[in-house]
């Protein structure tokens, strides 16, 4: 029987939520090419442009340490300012130094993540500082709700990293957050996930939780990148302190560090999306230079988070028109570069509500035909960011899941084209009973998790639940039926007297 | 969504509703894509197996005149089982005659609409018996209901021709096609759409678009003015109406899409890719047809292949599946060298989370497999059954969107903004810079039903959420809705048209 690649292990009922039907873990890929929204010219354009400004206006790097860093590697620093310029050609040595592809490791060797090429990886929802869902309401985030999010981040299957804290445990003590948060990763689940780049004491607690995670020694996490960072720039034009400690520390243990400026046009980027994409583009090689010069070869990411704001009421927008094309021409530059690309799943929706399903789309559409290997936020993320919504994160699998669907190719051969069963269905009659139908009865389409297709009838008879209605009772059967992956005693016992330890020497003082 | 709103805070949520903004959206070219899912080889691998199977299996052909025509081609008509041996060649001729690209014609020449490489133009729902809203609920649909959508559907630019969009169960069947048509020609200068429901109706509406638009019989027939859609009965067969319309439509020079209904796993084989062969096959069969009937005459290949929920029998939309069976079928369309149809449906019963995804996915194959024609683009619940106000608002701002996202970016080195980056001091903002102030009011797309307030001020202003907001909008347009210009004697031709063949008696669909 022919079959199509991972098509059939993709669409194999798994009953990794519990006992929600859903996609078995595999890795995506975009198999069609990606949509170019800038000619060569336009690329060319921006790449001088942004380059022109990083020679002649320069970038602030607020950290004595970068600076020698980057004086030391021949960029020019302004005497007694945090001022940094750089030469083009400088630029591009550094830049040219990043790998192309690399993998980032989990726990568990299964959930391995290929970054780079036509890879698409999905994260959940992270650095919400509240969290809601109709039972409860909208909350500021606590470590209850922050672990239950991990849990639906690991049963399904279409979520591939964590890239943060889906909610901030704010009750959790700030010195120690990170402690507890960051073991939390390792015990409720064996996928990748992201570290915050506050400071050098807490980027290395990190790198000793995922060592102790995965059961290996330092050597073999500095061959292996196992964790990553989002390095947000303080966009225009500067890279604050304690984010410069967090790159420098992974880049020296050659763990993955995501250069994401947020060019916000209209605020802290040009009221142009050429404009914002040149600012976007400047920050971005510079951060990129900037690692290369801390550990050549070093695995980075060209992040893009160019949106615009409402220029009426100065309030960010996502899922915009602008956004989507920001999206893709940031694909564009990033491989220009030869860079792996993060882009990300985003709406300004206060509701679970068809305005949050419809800039999703858009946000994902521009990131996934834009050539994101990495697409942050992917489910679950509301308010510009400011909430993870249980909801909503339900209501993103399904898409997330759909368009993982969509990027199977069609292959056509005899079999599948049916020539026989076509013929064998008279003209006017019906496919039902055919036995090209029953071979292929359970696998034939994608099955959906929240999608209701039933008629309006014997829907309103099943008591007419809408779409977000019915994530809430997924997401609850998802948490219900609940069991951690699998973990070596040792390895608890390891992480448990680390984080005890760290926590009795205070953690990190705020 | 919490306790109703205060009456105060809901007067103050129909004060922020900005007033419609109008942007250019008339006439869209989609620079994006189109997406490839098919190989080279794998297009003629269909193209041939569905020419084959009308080879050697046919398709069976309900209308004498039909059998005829294609009889006259060398077709092979077993005059018991009335199936269709389309001879190949035969059609690959046929097909030749169709044009690659058309224009269209309206009343108001600011409507005229070009059909072909990479344009695209978007039409409402159409056909379904009930309409729904937030206020009245679901019903059968009414004459007023029709008014009411061919109102909202003039009202925004995006929506480019007029549709069914929803059945006047209230009007006798006799007389339901004049009701349409004249409420069509009169709340909307857009191209109308006209059922194929038999000789005597479409005749009716062509001459009432004849008398709208001004023109001689004869200036009717040279360019097209209105369309139709023709669905095969998939599996394989032509019926009656359809094989009439089409011959009615292609004698009188106007547009016909012609658009087999083939869900994998019911009228269809249960996989996309038998889909596609017969929906290859039932386009060929229809499309030669009209090119028979009146060489030259201006078709588009129509695309609907979805799927069934195989546990349930019900179909789907919106799927991956479906997705990828629209931009296969653009392929396919191109292969053919003709315009094609697509569509922007969802099974959703609610104008809710599920009914943006799905029609999101929908719209997204269709745009990047270059659908030059998206019908069912806004309004549509419920695989179709239902005609919903607040969701052809929610669907005009997601048309918007992707009409905003074919915009090239511009172009000017003004655009690069030099003089506001070198203004702004690393951790600045840029909201004074004189760039900004330059392009404040129209820098970026602003939008119709979203709202980007924070928590705190959505609340305050009721917590309304977008189906909610979207029920305000289109009770504001509707308010403020005035009929477009109409030339007084065209109109008063019209009138006395429509209600002379009323008192004759009408004329009853044919099926």
């Amino acid at each position: 029987m022919p079959r199509e690649g991972s098509t059939r292990e993709g669409r194999r009922a798994s009953r990794g939520g519990g006992g929600i039907h859903q996609q078995a873990w595999r890795r995506v890929t975009n198999p069609y090419g990606n949509t170019a929204v800038l000619s060569e010219d336009q690329l060319e354009t921006i790449h001088h442009a942004s380059l022109r400004i990083l020679s002649e206006i320069g970038m602030d790097f607020l950290h004595p340490e970068a600076l020698a860093v980057l004086g030391d590697a021949g960029a020019d620093v302004e005497s007694g300012t945090q001022r940094v310029r750089f030469d083009p050609a400088l630029v591009m040595e550094h830049v040219s130094k990043a790998p192309s592809t690399f993998t980032l490791h989990a726990r568990n060797p299964e959930h391995n993540l290929t970054v780079g090429g036509n890879h698409v990886n999905f994260c959940s929802v992270a650095s919400a500082p509240n969290s809601s869902s109709f039972e409860n309401g909208r909350r500021p985030g606590n470590f209850e709700d922050y672990q239950n999010f991990l849990r639906l981040g690991q049963a399904f299957n279409v979520v591939h990293a964590f890239g943060g804290y889906p909610v901030e445990p704010v009750d959790l003590p700030p010195s120690t957050r990170h402690l507890d948060a960051l073991a939390a990763f390792v015990t409720l689940s064996d996928k990748v996930y992201h570290a915050y780049s506050l400071g050098r004491g807490r980027i290395l607690d990190a790198l000793e939780i995922v060592r102790i995670g995965r059961g290996i020694n330092r050597e073999q996490l500095a061959t292996e990148p196992s964790l990553f960072t989002i390095i947000n720039t303080s966009s225009p034009l500067r890279l604050d302190g304690p984010m410069i400690e967090g790159l420098t520390e992974m880049a020296r243990m050659n763990q993955v560090v995501v250069i994401t400026p947020f060019t916000l046009a209209g605020a802290m980027a040009p009221a142009s999306l050429a404009g914002a994409l040149v600012q976007q583009n400047a920050e971005a090689l510079a951060g990129l230079a900037f690692t290369q010069m801390v550990k050549p070869g070093a695995p980075v990411m060209y992040g893009g988070f160019t949106s615009n704001v409402d220029m009426k009421s100065g309030a960010p927008a996502f899922g915009t028109p602008e956004y989507t094309r920001a999206a893709m021409a940031g694909g564009q530059l990033a491989r220009r570069y030869g860079i792996p690309y993060r882009s990300s799943n985003a709406t300004a929706g206060n509701a679970v509500d068809a305005q949050a399903a419809y800039e999703a789309e858009m946000s994902l559409w521009g990131a996934v035909l834009g050539g994101a290997n990495l697409v942050m936020h992917g489910a679950g993320w509301m308010e510009g960011g400011l909430v993870a919504s249980f909801e909503k994160f339900v209501i993103d699998v399904e898409i997330l899941q759909m368009m993982a669907e969509f990027l199977v190719p069609i292959k056509v051969d005899a079999t599948e084209m049916a020539l026989d069963a076509i013929a064998e269905v008279g003209p006017g009659g019906h496919f039902f009973g055919a036995a090209h139908t029953l071979e292929r009865y359970e696998t034939a389409f994608y099955a959906p998790i929240v999608s209701n297709w039933q008629n309006f009838e014997n829907w309103q008879l099943a008591g007419g639940m809408t779409a977000d209605r019915r994530a809430e009772q997924v997401y609850k059967q998802v948490l219900s039926d609940f069991e951690p992956p699998p973990l070596d005693g040792g390895v608890a016992a390891e992480l448990a007297d680390f984080v005890a330890r760290r926590t009795t020497e205070g953690g990190v003082p705020a | 969504m919490g306790e109703a709103p205060s009456r105060a805070r809901r007067r103050r949520g129909e004060e922020r509703l900005r007033t419609v903004v109008f942007r250019d959206y008339r006439r869209l070219s989609n620079p994006l894509g189109p997406l490839t899912i098919l190989s080279e080889d794998e297009v003629e691998h269909i193209h041939s197996f569905a020419l084959r199977l009308l080879g050697e299996h046919g398709i069976r052909v309900l209308l004498p005149e039909a059998r005829e025509r294609f009889g006259e081609t060398g077709a092979a008509i077993d005059q018991d089982s009335l199936m269709v041996r389309l001879d190949p060649e035969a059609m690959e001729q046929a097909l030749s005659f169709a044009p690659s690209s058309f224009d269209i014609f309206s009343r108001n020449p600011e409507r005229d609409l070009t059909f072909g490489g990479r344009s695209v133009a978007f039409v409402p729902v159409s056909g379904p018996p009930h309409a729904t809203d937030l206020d009245r609920g679901r019903r059968p649909g009414t004459l007023s209901d029709f008014v009411e959508m061919t109102r909202l559907t003039q009202s925004f630019d995006v929506l480019h021709l007029t549709g069914a969009t929803v059945e006047p169960m209230d009007v006798p069947p006799e007389f339901r096609h004049l009701e349409m048509a004249y409420s069509a020609m009169t709340d909307s200068d857009k191209v109308p759409f006209v059922y194929a429901r038999g000789n005597p109706q479409v005749v009716d509406c062509f001459e009432m678009i004849r008398l709208a638009n001004g023109v001689t019989v004869d200036e009717f027939r040279e360019r097209p003015f209105t369309w139709s859609v023709i669905n095969s009965n998939s599996p394989r067969q032509l019926d009656i109406p359809m094989c009439q319309g089409i011959i009615d439509f292609a004698t009188a020079g106007q547009v016909l899409v012609i658009t087999p209904f083939t869900l994998a796993g019911a009228m269809a084989p249960v996989t996309i890719k038998g889909a596609l062969v017969l929906q290859h096959a039932e386009a060929i069969a229809g499309i030669a047809l009209a090119q028979i009937v009146n060489p030259g005459t201006p078709v588009m290949y129509g695309a609907f292949t979805s799927n069934v929920d195989m546990r349930s029998g019900s179909p789907a939309f919106g799927t991956p599946e479906y997705v990828k069976a629209s931009i296969a079928a653009g392929q396919l369309a191109r292969r053919l060298g003709l315009p094609w149809r697509s569509s922007g449906p969802t099974s959703s019963n609610a104008p809710d989370v599920q009914g943006a995804y799905e029609t999101m996915m929908s719209l997204f194959g269709a745009l990047m497999g270059g659908a030059n024609m998206v019908l069912h683009a806004a309004g549509w619940l419920e695989g179709g059954l239902a005609a919903s106000y607040e969701k052809l608002i929610t669907d005009v701002e997601v048309l918007q969107m992707y009409a905003e996202s074919f915009s090239p970016l511009d172009q000017g080195e003004a655009e690069y903004a030099w003089e506001a980056l070198v203004d702004v001091q690393p951790g600045g903002h840029f909201f004074g810079t004189p760039h900004t102030m330059e392009r404040y009011a129209n820098a970026f797309y602003s939008p119709l039903v979203s709202d980007w307030s924070n928590y705190g001020l959505w609340a305050e202003n009721g917590s309304l959420d977008a189906t909610q907001r979207a029920n305000r909008i289109w009770r504001k347009v509707l308010d403020e809705f005035e009929q477009p210009p109409f030339d007084s004697d065209r109109l008063g031709a019209l009138t006395e048209f429509k209600e002379r063949r009323i008192r004759e008696g009408g004329a009853h669909p044919v099926s």
